[in-house]
């Protein structure tokens, strides 16, 4: 069994302009370990793609499986300890709590999550040394640059082993070197935890050392 | 990290804004605080303004005197009861009473009173109305035939020293009685009322009077023959309960109220001296002062709401902004797994947290002030005149208030608490895709 399956998903947006169809019916899946960009030009639907697979927006139509679960049908309160539990999130802007550590930020998800003080700050100290921020791990996000935010918020995602990780055009605000030295981390992670890594990006150096790449056109899989 | 912690550093965010609530918060409580002390300073000031005037901490009757005001019922035994009130350390002076209700005339009026049949002496240890003499002198014996009145009964009456006045009375016997008395003196009363409504004269002499003892009586009975009441003061009158339980418990009011009941010898007398004797302190002689108090506390306390209520809405001003100003983490914090309860529950410590900060700053300087100005006083002039009507010196010496402290902190949590719940309830109906857009 995949996964993550989804099943003929659409995300319609109602305005006063009309309607506008962000994903219309993608049906596909993710295997463990993957490695897998969703990609494709600015508004083509790959965040709402991605938005939906973490149960951040509720699709118009259509079914997401994880691990047999369809998160579709799962209530408000029910999806928020879903994602806690099974999914690691990156987003494009780090998006790391200002007031805290990167330690503390790479340690919350283990505390929402109810884990001990020392065995997160454990963890915690594992995934910063992972990567490469160990000497850091008592800085808040201000005193990192971009990019050292960024790969906190990386071992973040990866704090509680999740099931998979969803990657929000991760790079995009990135220098190359920056860019290349998170997408090693994330590629070692990637082979050393096995974790599942879905990106959506339009960053041709991450389309590189994608090992699947999903294109998508106007809401929709395109055929190759 | 626990959720305390985060909320304390999301607090200093914007450190001037917080700092300004926190200042706002010190300020609201000082400003309480010291009002409070003040006001229970100047209520204090009154209420023993008004025991030292004719009120007193405590008075011994007998229940029948008590209830029905009836001349016969004297207290029995006196000599025996003076003698476990002097014994008792906590009694600091005491002054056995007659009580009559007179009506006095002289050539431009009448008015009804109270006449005080007063061992001199005794009464002057115990009240102040009658070392506050400002004409003429007090009483100075037990038989003569001299009245001291207030200021504002001499105006009305027209009288002033060595003029006669008649006081008119009925004695046990039931016989009205009439007898010429010359003013001795006219006393400063802490009330205009209460000058309109007591006068004193030497107890022997009005008691002969009324027939309420003889030669024989007042021989055996030595120093203090016959009385209605016995008035005393205490060291602590705020605290006086275990000095009542205490007196209750002396001899002389436990024996006689044995001794009498087994003497009865008929209904009658039983009425008279056969019922307990009864210990009554300031607050139930005159429940007035106790309810002022009472009536006092609470208004202070409501007071003291509206000022934390009023900060309670800057507080909410205050937490919508931060509300506003961090949708996007909020969002986020929702969309990696942080679920409402604990959303809630930040939002609500941060205000309460942001609240109690100025809390222990406004009790201090709050304490500080009142104790700094109970030792200076607070001098008031301006209106010393109208404060004198009420018999209230004017320098006013507040108090600190320390049985306040902890209805206030919990004003203030229940109130931060308040406050917290329109700013978290905007919070939990963040979207995160929506907030996460918020730039």
């Amino acid at each position: 069994m995949a996964l993550i399956e989804l099943k003929n998903v659409f995300k319609v947006y109602e305005s006063q302009a009309g309607s506008v169809t962000a994903v219309g019916g993608v049906s596909t899946s993710f295997e463990e370990g993957e490695f897998t960009a969703i990609v494709g030009p600015s508004g083509c639907g790959k965040t709402t793609l991605l938005n939906a697979i973490g149960g951040l927006d509720q699709p118009t139509q259509g079914e997401i499986h994880i691990d047999g679960v369809n998160i579709v049908a799962l209530k408000d309160r029910n999806l928020i300890d879903f994602r806690l539990q099974h999914i690691g999130f990156v987003f494009q802007a780090y998006n790391l709590i200002p007031v805290l550590t990167a330690l503390e930020n790479t340690a919350f998800i283990l505390e929402l999550q109810g884990v001990g003080k020392k065995e997160r700050d454990a963890r915690a100290m594992e995934l910063l040394e992972a990567v490469g921020l160990a000497d850091r791990a008592h800085n808040r996000p201000n005193q990192l640059s971009g990019g050292q935010q960024q790969r906190v918020a990386v071992a973040r995602a990866l704090a509680s082993r999740p099931r998979f990780v969803l990657a929000d055009e991760p790079t995009a605000n990135l220098d190359s070197k920056s860019t290349e030295t998170l997408l090693d981390i994330m590629a070692q992670l990637n082979d050393k935890e096995k974790t599942t890594f879905i990106f959506s990006t339009h960053d041709q150096r991450v389309i590189d050392r994608a090992r699947r790449i999903i294109p998508l056109e106007d809401g929709k899989i395109k055929s190759v | 990290m626990n959720t305390i912690r985060m909320a304390w550093r999301n607090i200093w965010r914007s450190p001037w804004r917080s700092a300004v609530v926190i200042g706002s918060m010190s300020l609201g409580v000082w400003a309480g605080i010291t009002m409070i002390g003040w006001a229970t300073g100047l209520n204090d000031a009154r209420t023993m303004s008004m025991l030292d005037d004719n009120v007193g901490h405590g008075r011994v009757q007998s229940a029948a005197f008590m209830e029905s005001q009836d001349p016969r019922a004297i207290l029995p035994h006196l000599p025996a009861i003076i003698e476990d009130l002097q014994r008792d350390s906590t009694v600091t002076a005491f002054a056995p009473r007659v009580v009559v209700q007179v009506m006095i005339q002289s050539g431009s009026g009448a008015a009804p009173m109270m006449a005080l049949g007063v061992y001199p002496e005794a009464e002057q240890s115990v009240f102040s109305a009658a070392r506050k003499v400002v004409q003429g002198r007090f009483l100075q014996d037990l038989e003569s035939d001299e009245v001291v009145i207030g200021e504002e009964l001499a105006k009305r009456l027209e009288v002033g020293i060595d003029d006669r006045v008649v006081l008119t009375f009925q004695d046990v016997l039931g016989e009205v009685h009439s007898a010429l008395y010359y003013v001795a003196g006219v006393y400063d009363g802490a009330s205009n009322l209460l000058e309109e409504m007591m006068l004193y004269v030497p107890v022997l002499n009005i008691s002969r009077q009324m027939h309420l003892v003889d030669s024989l009586a007042i021989a055996e009975n030595g120093r203090f023959p016959v009385a209605h009441e016995l008035c005393f003061r205490v060291q602590e009158p705020y605290a006086m309960d275990p000095s009542l339980a205490h007196l209750e418990a002396q001899d002389s009011l436990r024996r006689w109220n044995v001794f009498i009941r087994s003497q009865i010898e008929s209904l009658d007398q039983l009425a008279l001296d056969g019922t307990p004797l009864v210990v009554r302190g300031w607050r139930s002689i005159s429940p007035e002062l106790g309810y002022a108090d009472e009536v006092m506390a609470q208004s202070l306390l409501l007071f003291m709401t509206i000022i934390l209520l009023a900060m309670a809405f800057g507080i909410l001003n205050t937490m919508l902004m931060a509300i506003l100003e961090r949708t996007r983490e909020l969002g986020m914090l929702m969309a990696i797994g942080m679920n409402k309860r604990k959303l809630f529950a930040l939002i609500v410590l941060e205000t309460i947290l942001l609240s109690f900060a100025g809390l222990p700053i406004g009790l201090a300087l709050g304490h500080f002030t009142l104790a700094l100005t109970a030792k200076t006083g607070i001098s008031l002039k301006g209106v010393e005149k109208g404060m004198a009507e009420f018999g209230i010196d004017s320098t006013i010496y507040p108090v600190t208030v320390p049985e306040f402290y902890l209805p206030i902190a919990a004003l203030v949590f229940v109130l931060a608490f308040l406050s917290a719940l329109y700013p978290a309830r905007k919070a939990l109906k963040l979207n995160p895709i929506e907030s996460m857009r918020v730039l």
